[in-house]
């Protein structure tokens, strides 16, 4: 009986001193690009054609943001590229980040130069049967993941496989 | 009269001439000759990169092929691996095989080109 007063006394005043920070989760991953296959609206890449990669996430500010980073995986190749993207290369705008970037294949790797403009997609594979050019042909896949960490430290990703054609129209 | 001047005419001439005594050589000894076999002019092998896993970046696209060892290798195209042996050594390596024997990578030892049933679907490949 003596006791419940000094808890309660006690109790605000613990209160007072504990900051609770809650970060937003990191979520909602999207990734398209600039070449579309009619057949089931897949986005795609071209290795004969400019491609250019978009993603983006819901986030929090990115003063929450600790790194992020992409991870290009070739399925057939075997070969994995990480590249630590600057927070700096992405545009965040209403609680949402987006980066656009120009992709290079190859066994140089797939560095990607920043391109800041929105990307046209081209809703034209597979295209139209003709007999002189050849026509466009499945030569691969790469494995795309997001991988975002907060300042807390928890670790958010977003994966996408895009199939990759050769002789686009 | 005559003596002075035969005397003077003679120091003369044996003035403006000059003796040349040559020395023989000592002569070598002469080796025996061995037949030798003409050299046929070989042509330089085309080495294949590998074995090993290797994209090419061609017109038209890239391409992964492979080496699965010398006369053999794996590459993908129309979405599934095509398996080809080496039928040819000169002046081009000559790969053939895959799906119904319809693709062929040749490879000049810097340059490759891929052929589907005859018809050339990437060309200019290098590393």
């Amino acid at each position: 009986m003596r006791k419940t007063p000094w808890l309660l006394l006690l109790l605000p005043l613990v209160l007072s001193s504990c900051i609770v920070v809650v970060d937003l989760p990191v979520s909602n991953f999207r990734f398209d690009s600039n070449w579309q296959r009619t057949t089931d609206g897949a986005y795609v890449f071209c290795t004969n054609q400019d491609s250019y990669i978009r993603y983006s996430f819901s986030g929090p500010s990115p003063d929450r943001i600790r790194t992020i980073t992409e991870i290009y995986r070739g399925e057939i190749s075997g070969r994995e590229l990480p590249v630590l993207r600057p927070k700096s290369d992405l545009n965040y705008s209403g609680g949402r980040y987006t980066f656009v970037g120009k992709l290079t294949f190859g066994d140089t790797g797939i560095p990607q130069s920043l391109q800041p403009f929105s990307i046209v997609v081209v809703p034209t594979l597979p295209p139209p049967v003709t007999t002189n050019p050849p026509r466009a042909a499945i030569n691969g896949a790469t494995e795309v993941t997001v991988e975002v960490v907060n300042t807390a430290g928890i670790t958010y990703r977003g994966t996408y496989t895009y199939i990759t054609y050769a002789n686009c129209p | 009269m005559l003596r002075p001047l035969l005397l003077l005419l003679l120091a003369f001439a044996l003035s403006s001439c000059i003796l040349l005594v040559e020395e023989d050589e000592p002569r070598r000894p002469v080796q025996p000759v061995q037949p030798v076999t003409p050299v046929t002019p070989v042509q330089p092998s085309i080495v294949t990169p590998g074995p090993g896993t290797f994209t090419y970046r061609c017109s038209g696209g890239t391409l992964v092929v492979n080496y699965l060892d010398s006369n053999n290798l794996r590459l993908f195209y129309d979405g599934a691996f095509q398996n080809l042996s080496l039928v040819r050594r000169s002046p081009t390596l000559l790969f053939s095989g895959g799906a119904g024997g319809a693709y062929t990578w040749e490879w000049t030892g810097s340059r490759g080109t891929l052929t589907v049933r005859g018809q050339v679907v990437l060309s200019n490949c290098a590393l």
